[in-house]
């Protein structure tokens, strides 16, 4: 059943009429479709084919990143244990000679 | 030129329209109607003519605003002090007037908000607002009469407001 039609009807008929006529995007719609038909073959434009476009994208562009850094910290990683290495010789040399001398020192002793 | 673009050009306002008053809020709107539009490039081999097309934007358009406004789970609540004072009837359109309307029935559920948004903005018969949502014809016209007796009285009661 519809409402019963007196004045005050006819006056919200027209108001809401007016207040909800249409009204202008402030953007262009129809660019999206030269987007569309530019990157992308029609049947290809669903939001997972956008999210896995996306997905490529962001991948590709933080995929040489993440190779750069872990060549970076491997590098780091090499010159570290190098540095070790190094450290570890000089201190096995010192320890080696130190013996010698002490021996030397005995030697010397005994044949007193 | 081509015939998508076309199609875009002679229907945004009305997609976006329909989204902007549904959900008062333009960015939300604007991203329904590109989806709108997105699903109609999809599809718009299945659709051939003025007719079919329109019709197609509405449902679409349609339920994607009511899915929108569910996502976002906010229904305006207006209190009457948010209302301004529509100023005195004249014949011609009363900005603060519409802009009341707009807000009380953006206060509206969401499918009896629908109902009233595709009779007055759309311009369009029960029944055809019953072929685009999917529902039964008699559904459609008893939103239509609670909406507007729901309009008529917040309506009523801000007149007394001001008047007090």
């Amino acid at each position: 059943m519809m409402p019963p039609h007196n004045p005050d009807d006819i006056d919200l008929d027209l108001e809401l009429r007016q207040a909800l006529r249409r009204v202008e995007p402030s953007r262009d719609f129809s660019a999206l479709s030269y987007a569309l038909q530019s990157t992308a073959p029609r049947g290809w434009t669903s939001s997972r084919g956008l999210l896995a476009l996306a997905a490529a994208i962001v991948l590709m562009v933080s995929l040489p990143a993440g190779v750069v850094q872990y060549q970076a910290r491997q590098q780091r990683r090499e010159e570290a244990r190098a540095d070790l290495i190094k450290a570890l010789r000089i201190t096995r040399s010192k320890l080696e000679k130190t013996q010698q001398m002490v021996v030397r020192q005995l030697d010397r002793r005994n044949t007193l | 030129m081509n015939g998508f673009t076309d199609i875009v050009r002679q229907h945004q306002s009305m997609v976006f329209s329909l989204a902007y008053h549904f959900l008062q809020d333009r960015p939300l709107a604007e991203d329904v109607t590109q989806d709108v539009f997105l699903q109609l490039y999809r599809e718009q081999d299945s659709l051939t003519t003025e007719n079919h097309i329109r019709f197609w934007l509405r449902k679409v358009a349609s339920h994607r605003c009511i899915d929108a406004a569910r996502r976002r789970k906010i229904r305006p609540r207006l209190g009457l002090e948010e209302i301004r004072e529509p100023a005195a009837r004249e014949n011609s359109p009363d900005p603060i007037l519409s802009e009341t309307l707009r807000k009380i029935v953006a206060t509206l559920p969401e499918t009896p908000r629908m109902v009233v948004l595709l009779r007055y903005q759309e311009d369009m018969d029960p029944s055809e607002i019953a072929e685009t949502i999917g529902m039964p014809v008699a559904t459609v016209k008893s939103h239509l009469h609670r909406s507007l007796t729901m309009l008529r009285e917040k309506m009523q009661r801000l007149k007394k407001e001001i008047v007090r």
